[in-house]
């Protein structure tokens, strides 16, 4: 599957794009499309899949005119080597911040669902050690622990599904009308923000094998990514109305909590929590090593290993600077961070790539 | 903040004894600033964990209510 070292296969790339997503749509998009989409916020998804279809096939076009080349080594080549090391510069800070949020974030709820008499910055810690070791264990080593995990963590949430299906009332999710584009549009930005972090999976790798197969890759994992989304949507909107998702902190968790088979199988959230920390380890090394990757092609650096320790000592402090409570991380995604990424993932690619067009170079 | 530097201390002896032959001068000074910015985020926050979040302060300048 692997021909060089520090290149994976598309296919593995786009299993661990879904496995960095899955958890940042289970704890925000929910929240976000109940918020601005009212009772249609849950058909979100099926606007967002025309913004990330249209990012993959301009990521897919730019890698076929450039061939052999990183996605960094792309940018610089159509924008000219110093407007490139900014734009990637802008990256680079932007994915530093994210991933301290999104540890902070993981703290914050693991403290509030399972481990409560824990401290935070302890739970922090704990993490970026994990993270540090699996870093220096390479994204070979990543990826092959993510097919071991993206299969469990589907098998869960699908179950989770099936169990909350009977508790699921149409009443919540209709009626559907003309009136409702409006409010399904603005629920889908958030939605559309979240996956935009399919452009990060681009910056792990200095290339990719088998590129020939990225667009088929992608398509498969938009669609599917698009179809659990839109169950996630049903299964919280659906089981609680909107007014009640938009003031929950973690409505997955709590509709998970809501599952009862036969009075028998119950508090099933301690599963889901564990499958959380899983995923969210994936999350912050696939983040990092993004980062660290940065770093690499900005100062042309032959290893990344010795900035680990740096790096993650940064995170650990900047994710406790970045948030005073467990409601700031969530202000700092929906008002900052979901414009951001749509502006940086989506827009400056769609920008580059007309650049690109322009200068008849893709 | 004596345990970030005796960290930081820790850190750059591991590394500077683990690759001192084959670092080009670019590498050390990445490594060296990464270790100076991480050190320097520390002590920022050591110095008082309660000022105002880095969120706080982004929505106040870019006047977005919370």
């Amino acid at each position: 599957m692997t021909t060089d070292k520090n290149k994976i296969s598309v296919r593995r790339a786009m299993l661990l794009y879904l496995t960095t997503t899955f958890p940042l749509a289970q704890r925000l998009i929910p929240i976000y499309s109940a918020r601005n989409g009212k009772q249609a916020g849950w058909l979100s998804p099926v606007i967002s899949i025309v913004f990330l279809l249209l990012l993959a096939l301009i990521v897919d076009r730019l890698y076929k005119a450039f061939d052999g080349l990183s996605f960094m080594d792309i940018v610089c080549e159509i924008t000219g080597k110093a407007v490139g090391k900014i734009i990637c510069g802008i990256w680079g800070l932007w994915i530093l911040i994210e991933l301290s949020k999104f540890v902070r974030y993981f703290a914050e709820r693991t403290v509030s669902t399972i481990m409560t008499d824990t401290k935070v910055d302890i739970l922090i810690a704990i993490i970026l050690v994990t993270v540090a070791i699996g870093l220096y264990s390479g994204i070979i080593v990543l990826c092959r622990m993510n097919e071991i995990i993206l299969p469990i963590t589907i098998l869960a949430f699908l179950t989770v599904a099936l169990m909350i299906a009977p508790n699921v009332k149409t009443l919540y999710l209709t009626p559907i009308s003309r009136l409702d584009i409006i409010p399904a549009l603005k629920a889908s930005v958030g939605t559309t923000g979240i996956w935009a972090y399919y452009l990060v999976i681009f910056f792990i790798s200095d290339g990719f094998t088998n590129k020939n197969h990225l667009k088929s890759e992608s398509i498969k994992i938009i669609f599917f990514l698009a179809v659990i989304t839109l169950m996630l949507n049903i299964m919280t909107i659906g089981v609680f109305d909107h007014s009640v998702v938009e003031r929950l902190h973690s409505p997955y968790m709590v509709a998970i909590k809501e599952i009862s088979v036969f009075n028998t199988f119950q508090k099933s959230e301690p599963f889901a929590a564990a499958l959380w920390v899983l995923e969210d380890f994936l999350l912050f090394s696939v983040f990092s090593y993004a980062f660290l990757n940065i770093l690499r092609s900005l100062f042309g650096l032959s290893d990344i290993n010795f900035l680990i320790a740096p790096t993650l000592i940064f995170v650990y402090f900047f994710s406790l600077f970045i948030a005073e409570n467990r409601f700031e991380p969530e202000s700092f995604s929906n008002l900052i961070a979901i414009p951001t990424n749509i502006i940086l993932f989506i827009v400056l690619p769609a920008i580059l790539f007309l650049v690109g067009k322009i200068q008849r170079k893709v | 903040m004596i345990l970030l530097a005796v960290l930081i201390i820790g850190i750059s002896f591991i590394e500077i004894k683990k690759r001192l032959r084959n670092w080009s001068k670019n590498e050390m000074a990445v490594f060296f600033a990464s270790l100076l910015a991480a050190f320097a985020m520390g002590v920022y926050y050591l110095s008082n964990p309660h000022r105002s979040s880095f969120t706080k302060i982004l929505l106040s300048i870019l006047h977005i209510p919370q």
